[in-house]
């Protein structure tokens, strides 16, 4: 496939709530910290909004914000596309666990904020915004798929695309059956080859290999990958954090690998 | 765009099993809803639901899958050749060309669903034999497909509510022309659960009655249950033994950008949608002969939807909605739309507009309230879902 640019990118996560914070440790430049962070819901939404929105859309739409201001786009002025394993946990939890009441009575705020394109959603209301907004699941691949998704638009469509990856535990009891670490959101805007203001430019071709995702220098931030779907992306970011041209491999579904050319401008 | 064909396709849901069954059925006039008789449903509702998956034979290779969604995944796969259609297109192009793109709102849910009332009384713990992976995990639909058809090539789940299959025919024809494929299983597949049906009759959205999509009483909708597979090739690159079931000409989409549930009222991002989808099929308005609606029955849907198709087809076009038949099939109903416009084209008919007595007058657009026979040539089938997602597809003859 042709490659792409990448001009902006946005990153929150357990120990860092910017891609500033995040190259600096991915360059060793002081420790890894892991902590939980408070994530504010990004002021581009209502105050009803802000209220409504869940954790996870407040992740994902606060790694959105930094990645177009980053890339100089105005807000809401890209095509997106959102990926995530689970989408809405917390809130699809709350409705099982109501469910299982002798007459249930479902929140129908809830139900409707319960759907995967939830953050997708609000994203697009946050901007009157009516350009297209996907919204992609790839399971433990999600990060890797969403990105695919988002390269073949850029390539076939010819225009300049906002990548939203973003994964959180789910609550218990269902983090016990399928444990996902943290609170993890990256965004990247993606644009056409040789655009100006790159940070790096991206080759895709597909790929053999045997490891789900490239293992990172930084051991702790390597766990951080192996429990969050959306930390996977960590392996694109540590090349584009240090500045080296680098072949990462990721897998985007079970088998099936890409290995993706980074080369910072 | 690049035209590409649907080479294979197959439809399970309420008015049959196979494309044939659920053409008879649809010529016929025959709705597949009933009254609600799922004993766990426990909601009195009209119902669009596939009789046969609590008996149907699942793979003893895969049984970590096992769940509603998956069993009605395995009985679309194993309907109208299908598997064996993509089996061809594995052995031509390699298993690690063929990628799988499907659509659904809540996967294997219902899995969950049990597996909470099953909760340890102590604990809260899930039981021991739930794998929430393989069942509840959206990505659970694309990765059983994938086991079940032995392919290896990319593969995403795309859930966007009820424009989620739409999508995924949009998803899947960039993987193929940016080169990362040669052929995709592009689908949807979405099951009756208590999360959906009783989500909906909270937002008083369920209809009483079987739901009555743009009649003037029509009163909200009736959840059904489908699985609608697709293979999609390069134009004339598939299989040169059996004709193609159509040809996908383009497609559109937008966001409303207003609210998560209700339409923008003027079907404004439902217009650009259908003008994208026009533009890159290089058809005119007054060269589409069809339109399947997204028209759930919901009052405030079918009236952005009725000014958002007379805006950009005119009030001449014939259009119905056919989920009077299938009941709103979710994550499915994207396909589904997309399969039974296409059964209009390769059979020669427009299907009336399923349990209407009396079109809303104030309806602008040519809702169909008899069934017409004659030659389909292009047609456009509309999705939209919560979040304001909205897609339109055009297909035409292979």
């Amino acid at each position: 496939m042709e490659g792409f640019a990448i001009t902006g990118i946005g990153v929150i996560g357990p120990g860092f709530e910017s891609w500033h914070d995040c190259a600096g440790i991915l360059r060793g430049e002081r420790p890894y910290e892991p902590a939980d962070m408070a994530i504010v819901a990004p002021p581009i939404l209502s105050p009803r909004e802000r209220r409504r929105a869940s954790p996870t859309v407040r992740l994902a739409l606060g790694a959105a914000m930094q990645a177009v201001e980053q890339a100089g786009q105005p807000a809401g002025a890209l095509p997106a596309v959102f990926g995530s394993c689970h989408g809405e946990g917390k809130v699809t939890h709350s409705l099982l666990d109501a469910l299982t009441a002798p007459e249930p009575v479902l929140s129908p705020t809830q139900f409707h904020n319960s759907v995967h394109n939830t953050a997708a959603g609000y994203w697009t209301i946050a901007h009157s915004s009516q350009l297209p907004c996907d919204s992609i699941s790839g399971g433990d691949y999600s990060f890797a798929a969403t990105l695919l998704i988002a390269a073949a638009q850029v390539v076939s469509e010819q225009h300049a695309m906002l990548v939203v990856a973003y994964d959180a535990a789910m609550p218990e009891p269902m983090n016990s059956k399928r444990p996902i670490a943290g609170a993890f959101g990256v965004a990247l805007v993606l644009d056409l080859s040789g655009a100006a203001g790159a940070i790096c430019e991206v080759g895709c071709a597909s790929a053999k290999a045997d490891a789900e995702w490239a293992a990172l220098a930084n051991g702790e931030i390597n766990m951080l990958a192996a429990k969050n779907p959306a930390a996977r992306s960590l392996a694109l970011l540590e090349p584009i954090a240090t500045g080296e041209r680098r072949e990462v491999v990721l897998g985007c579904a079970p088998g099936a690998f890409h290995e993706w050319t980074v080369r910072p401008c | 765009m690049e035209a590409l064909d649907i080479s294979a396709a197959t439809l399970v849901c309420a008015m049959g099993r196979g494309l044939d069954d659920v053409a008879t059925a649809l010529r016929a006039e025959r709705s597949g809803l009933r009254l609600n008789d799922l004993p766990w449903l426990d909601v009195d509702t009209h119902i669009g639901r596939v009789d046969g998956l609590e008996d149907l034979a699942f793979p003893p290779a895969l049984s970590k899958f096992d769940c509603r969604n998956n069993r009605l995944a395995q009985m679309g796969l194993e309907t109208d050749g299908f598997s064996g259609r993509v089996a061809a297109a594995a052995e031509r192009y390699g298993p690690g060309r063929v990628a799988v793109v499907l659509g659904t709102s809540t996967s294997g849910i219902r899995q969950t669903e049990l597996a909470y009332e099953a909760r340890d009384a102590e604990t809260g713990a899930l039981p021991a034999d739930f794998h929430l992976k393989e069942t509840h995990d959206f990505f659970s639909l694309a990765d059983f497909v994938r086991r079940a058809l032995a392919l290896t090539g990319p593969a995403a789940v795309v859930s966007t509510a009820c424009s989620s299959s739409s999508r995924a025919f949009v998803d899947a024809s960039r993987l193929i022309e940016a080169g990362l494929c040669d052929a995709v299983v592009v689908g949807g597949v979405d099951t009756l659960c208590r999360l959906t049906v009783r989500g909906f009759g909270a937002l008083e959205l369920l209809d009483a009655q079987p739901c009555r999509p743009n009649d003037r009483s029509r009163s909200g909708i009736s959840i059904g249950e489908a699985a609608g597979f697709a293979l999609l090739e390069r134009a004339g690159q598939g299989d040169a033994s059996a004709a193609p079931f159509a040809r996908l000409l383009g497609f559109g989409e937008s966001s409303d950008g207003y609210h998560m549930s209700a339409p923008n009222p003027e079907g404004k991002g439902a217009q650009i949608a259908m003008r994208d989808a026009l533009r890159r099929a290089g058809l005119r308005a007054d060269q589409i002969d069809y339109v399947n609606l997204h028209g759930t029955g919901t009052p405030l849907n079918d009236r952005a939807e009725d000014a958002a198709v007379s805006a950009v087809l005119g009030p001449d076009v014939p259009a119905s909605s056919t989920k009077g038949g299938t009941g709103h099939t979710l994550g499915a109903s994207g396909i589904t739309g997309v399969l039974l416009a296409g059964l209009g084209i390769r059979l020669g008919f427009k299907p009336r507009n399923l349990n209407l007595v009396e079109v809303d007058p104030d309806f602008r657009s040519h809702i169909l309230t008899s069934t017409q026979t004659g030659p389909v040539r292009h047609v456009l089938a509309n999705a939209f879902g919560f979040g304001g997602s909205n897609c339109s597809v055009a297909l035409g003859a292979a």
